[in-house]
């Protein structure tokens, strides 16, 4: 008896060893021995069926009844065939193990195995497997359904190759989890932030009020986090109007200065973009854009300039270069709506998907993401330059910023150095979170420590220096005037107008508007201009700065606090974009704005008289200074006069050095040179008092 | 007679010189000038001779003080005597007393205006102060007045070496090899300063001189593996780096310039290892922890590598390359203030590298 158990053992032994490398398919006639076991499977089996085969196609349902189904018989390879392809929809880390052993079992298994295969390796970047996988797929890909998958092989080799490529080049970045005040177990992607990071609108899929969408998630809805001393604050939804319960509420851009909102709606069910904005510290209802901007066709992404008159969108509608394509329009300031939208051109536009696009408030750096280009896998992220008016070839933003599986959106900082994407990653907390990018510009090379023996007869040695590598800092050039607007007695923060002027060309960049309740304002200020800002609201003085940014200038950061004056007798303002040539006094053009503001000024009020004064520095002769500074005011009161304003109504005064803001003995104890120019700067001035009203 | 002085002259400065390259095994002659010599230089005083020998007797014993008494006895008594001025100038030497020395040495060429070996002292003193264009003048006074000696223009470049003026070296190295076909420190020394115009091929051509000349001349192995560097030919950097190691097994700085080689050539495990060597010879040696904190950075080992700049610094406080790599493995641990201060050190030091780091974003934080 003992050796007929024996010979039982190695029997079933040897059975099972040859039974463990063949397919074995779902037939009970081979599971006799386990009939009830093999019941239940096959129910599993049947009902991830049900939900791998339904029309919306729930493949997190259907593989967790696959599993089950296979750990009972983990030998066929339909089914782990099937495993496969539910992971490769929302997994595909996981998809590598099923293909290859659906392979091994039965290499028939499906006419595309190797296909998948082939992008299971892929998206592990391992490069040259992927390409051998894709290679044999294509070869043996004869039948004629199989020419687009073939085609789409040919395309996955030479992302392969991109991505041994870019291996080499990796980005100098650290991706750091924004944490759990903003990122939840659910998934939380498409941040969007002001040009200072002071606001941040993202999307996410918690549940709330929200039911669950037909995909078996929640519905998405906007959060808002504000970043307080260094740190985002906790991540609260953005409620009505912008969240509606039952649709899909998503952020796809926010303007430089945060008041001006971007947003995805697909209840048309085409896709288009809608606007909401900042109004008195509430969004406004969201208005779909015109239909230069949004059309029967999808359009997902949009980006505002620095200015807010050009948008940058996306959309696959025809006519275009394949896909989604990027696309511009400019808004038509006497027909207050947007223009026909213009393809960005094939620079940037490929056969393939364009999405995600990004305009820096530098106004000259583009960032979006395309699955052509050198791609290596899925969309990656793109940036491209504006030089001498057009946009530079696209440079991969390589790994780790760049994956083989989809990489989609990244907004940057006006300061370039810190951005903000959404990923699915290990470590995260669970499904997609947001990241904080930070740039670390190019490499830092370290420095070695050499020495030689160079002069035989002298025992001591002589240091030789290491020469240090040249090195270009990259950075944004550009600058932000953030601030608050108050009123000068009251300090109570105001809502008013920011006027941006372009004095060398007598244009109006753009105009925005201070936020209702905190009085705080946010310009972005690209280099290469002289600036004219005029802060305006009715009741009040208008506030004039200058700012002038050099070209190259790097990135700056300017902080100014406005107190508006009331229009009372007595008050004075100071005209900072008034300009005279060095010793002159006929105006410079660049004079234009601010002229035309005081004459608006006088205009607004017909019976004010006002008074008109000249002031220098302290440099020069005394007599000089008094008649360059009376000739001066007597040019802006020509200037008005020429121009309706009656004479009866200005008065004007030369002060030369007299009535000096700082005096030279504050100047003398400065510092710096340039503390000092500033000061003269600050001296040298027109004024205008108001003498009655 | 003259024959007779100079022969005297000689034969004191072989003794006497400890600059040349090798020590002499002769004697000054055992004490007292014999009597002949004493009548061919005219030496008739008894008394006069009497102090004489008694000077050189205190000098032959390193009793400088002494012996300067002696001469200056022998001075006060006839004060155009040349051998008395030499030797008290030496004296003086002997007693770290410059200026003195030079006075003596000026005194001897002006009584005697062939005594090349008198310039050679002046040139010497003055090197050794770090006064090279008056050392460099001295030497080319004795290479005037003795054409035949390879050392006083050898010295002549070295001084103008220490001078910057690498093209005037090579010339001064020149005439020393000219006057000796086979000196080996000229050629290596010339090739030093080839190095310095950026002529890496004379310079590798005449370090390769210096060896075949005399090939146990570890440095001048480590200067041709060096050369190689420069021309970022690794491979045979290695190599001589390595014959310098033969010769010379504890030789710490031929050590860390084979592990930059090895550095530059990605071999980032052999460099550690070399400077790891390095550091065991010679534990205070600042340099090798640098290096090996640049290896640690590009291993992404950013912990060891602050490690290693801590050390770097114990030892040499004011080492600025170790601030900056110290700065920039702080900034991947994410220590942003701690890799700013660093850079701000180093920066004072005089990086223009840390400068550009500590203007950027990282430390403004713009």
């Amino acid at each position: 008896m003992m050796k007929n158990i024996t010979l039982t053992l190695i029997t079933l032994v040897i059975g099972l060893s040859s039974f463990s490398q063949v397919d074995t398919p779902f037939d009970k006639k081979l599971f006799k021995e386990q009939k009830d076991e093999f019941k239940v499977a096959n129910k599993h089996l049947e009902e991830g069926d049900a939900y791998y085969m339904a029309y919306s196609r729930d493949y997190r349902k259907a593989v967790s009844e696959y599993l089950q189904a296979n750990k009972f018989n983990p030998n066929s390879a339909d089914l782990n065939y099937k495993i496969g392809m539910c992971y490769y929809n929302f997994d595909k880390y996981q998809m590598k193990q099923y293909f290859e052993k659906a392979y091994s079992l039965k290499p028939t298994v499906s006419n595309d195995i190797l296909f998948y295969i082939a992008i299971s390796y892929h998206i592990e970047g391992e490069w040259q497997k992927a390409i051998d996988y894709y290679n044999q797929f294509a070869s043996k890909a004869t039948a004629p359904e199989l020419q687009p998958m073939k085609t789409k092989a040919f395309k996955k080799v030479q992302e392969c190759k991109n991505g041994q490529d870019l291996a080499n080049k990796k980005a100098r970045v650290w991706i750091d989890n924004l944490g759990d005040k903003v990122n939840s177990k659910y998934p939380d992607y498409g941040p969007v932030i002001s040009a200072d990071e002071a606001i941040m609108v993202y999307t996410a899929r918690r549940p709330g009020v929200e039911e669950l969408s037909p995909d078996g998630a929640y519905f998405e809805d906007m959060f808002y986090s504000n970043h307080v001393n260094g740190a985002w604050e906790e991540g609260k939804n953005i409620g009505k109007p912008l969240n509606i319960e039952g649709q899909h509420d998503a952020t796809i851009g926010l303007s430089p200065d945060g008041h001006t909102l971007f947003i995805y709606n697909d209840k048309k069910g085409n896709g288009d973009i809608y606007i909401s904005s900042d109004e008195e510290g509430s969004w406004s209802k969201p208005v779909q854009l015109g239909k230069n901007i949004n059309t029967d066709a999808h359009e997902p992404d949009a980006s505002l300039s620095f200015d807010g008159k050009r948008l940058y969108f996306t959309s696959d509608k025809p006519g275009g270069l394949g896909a989604h394509d990027i696309y511009y329009s400019d808004w038509m300031e006497d027909k207050e709506k947007w223009g026909e939208a213009v393809n960005i051109g094939n620079v940037l536009n490929t056969p393939y998907e364009e999405r995600s696009v990004f305009i820096h408030p530098d106004g000259e750096t583009m960032y979006f993401s395309s699955t052509g280009h050198n791609t290596m896998g899925g969309l990656d992220l793109f940036q491209t330059k504006l030089v001498d008016g057009k946009w530079t070839k696209p440079v991969n933003l390589g790994p780790p910023l760049n994956t083989p599986d989809h990489d989609v959106q990244l907004v940057v900082a006006g300061n370039g150095r810190y951005g903000y994407a959404s990923s699915y990653r290990q470590g995260g907390y669970g499904e997609k979170d947001i990241y904080l990018i930070t740039f670390l510009g190019p490499e830092k090379p370290p420095m070695l420590s050499n020495e030689d023996n160079l002069i035989a007869s002298i025992a001591k040695p002589v240091k030789e220096k290491v020469k240090e590598p040249e090195l270009v800092m990259e950075g944004s050039n550009m600058a932000i005037l953030t601030g608050i607007i108050r009123d000068e007695k009251t300090k109570e923060p105001l809502q008013a107008k920011v006027v941006l002027v372009d004095n060398d060309k007598n244009e109006i960049i753009a105009e925005f508007t201070s936020d209702a309740n905190t009085g705080k304002y946010l310009v972005s200020l690209p280099a290469g201009k002289n600036y004219g800002i005029a802060v305006k609201k009715e009741g009040y003085l208008f506030h004039s700065e200058n700012f002038v940014i050099p070209e190259a200038s790097g990135f700056k950061e300017y902080k100014k606090d406005v107190d508006l004056k009331k229009v009372e007798v007595g008050q004075k303002i100071v005209l900072r974009n008034i300009f005279y040539d060095y010793g002159k006094y006929s105006l410079r053009d660049a004079s234009v704005n601010e002229l035309e503001r005081l004459i608006g000024l006088l205009n607004d009020n017909p019976t004010m008289r006002i008074e008109l004064s000249g002031h220098t520095d302290t440099r020069g002769s005394t007599t000089d200074n008094q008649v360059l500074s009376q000739n001066r005011a007597k040019s802006v009161v020509d200037y008005l006069v020429s121009h309706g304003i009656n004479k009866s109504r200005l008065e004007f005064a030369g002060y030369g050095e007299s009535q000096t803001l700082i005096s030279d003995s504050q100047i003398s104890k400065m510092k710096s040179k340039k503390e000092k120019e500033d000061a003269h700067q600050q001296n040298r001035r027109t004024e205008v008092k108001i003498l009655k009203l | 007679m003259f024959k007779k002085l100079t022969c005297l002259t000689i034969l004191s400065v072989c003794v006497i010189s400890s600059y040349g390259q090798k020590d002499s095994t002769k004697t000054l002659g055992g004490g007292d000038v014999d009597q002949t010599t004493m009548d061919s230089l005219g030496l008739v005083n008894p008394e006069l001779q009497k102090k004489y020998n008694a000077g050189v007797k205190a000098f032959t014993a390193k009793s400088y003080m002494d012996a300067v008494q002696r001469f200056t006895e022998v001075i006060l008594m006839d004060e155009a005597h040349v051998d008395a001025y030499f030797y008290r100038g030496q004296a003086f030497k002997g007693l770290s007393k410059s200026s003195e020395a030079i006075a003596d040495f000026d005194k001897t060429i002006v009584l005697d205006p062939s005594r090349a070996e008198a310039a050679y002292f002046k040139g010497s003193i003055l090197l050794d102060d770090q006064d090279y264009e008056n050392a460099a003048k001295a030497f080319d006074k004795a290479s005037g007045m003795d054409k035949s000696s390879e050392k006083y223009p050898y010295y002549k470049g070295v001084s103008e070496f220490q001078m910057g003026m690498y093209e005037l070296a090579v010339k001064s190295f020149d005439e020393a090899v000219k006057r000796k076909s086979d000196y080996a420190y000229a050629y290596n020394d010339r090739g030093s300063a080839k190095m310095q115009t950026g002529d890496i091929d004379g310079a590798i051509a005449d370090y390769k001189n210096a060896v075949r000349h005399d090939d146990y001349l570890s440095f001048a192995y480590n200067n041709l593996g060096s050369a190689y560097k420069a021309k970022e030919d690794y491979k045979s950097a290695d190599k001589y780096y390595t014959e310098a190691l033969k010769r010379d097994t504890k030789y710490h700085v031929a050590y860390n310039n084979r592990g930059t080689a090895r550095y530059e050539a990605g071999k980032y495990k052999d460099a550690l290892s070399d400077y790891s060597r390095a550091i065991e010879i010679n534990p205070k040696y600042a340099f090798a922890y640098n290096n090996k904190a640049s290896v640690y950075i590009q291993m992404e080992n950013y912990k060891e590598a602050v490690k290693n700049c801590d050390k770097a610094l114990e030892i040499q406080p004011e080492f600025m390359e170790a601030f900056v790599n110290r700065g920039i493995a702080k900034e991947m641990l994410k220590d942003i203030d701690g890799a700013c201060a660093d850079w701000q050190d180093a920066f004072i030091l005089g990086s223009e590298n840390a400068e550009q780091y500590v203007n950027g974003p990282a430390c403004t934080g713009k």
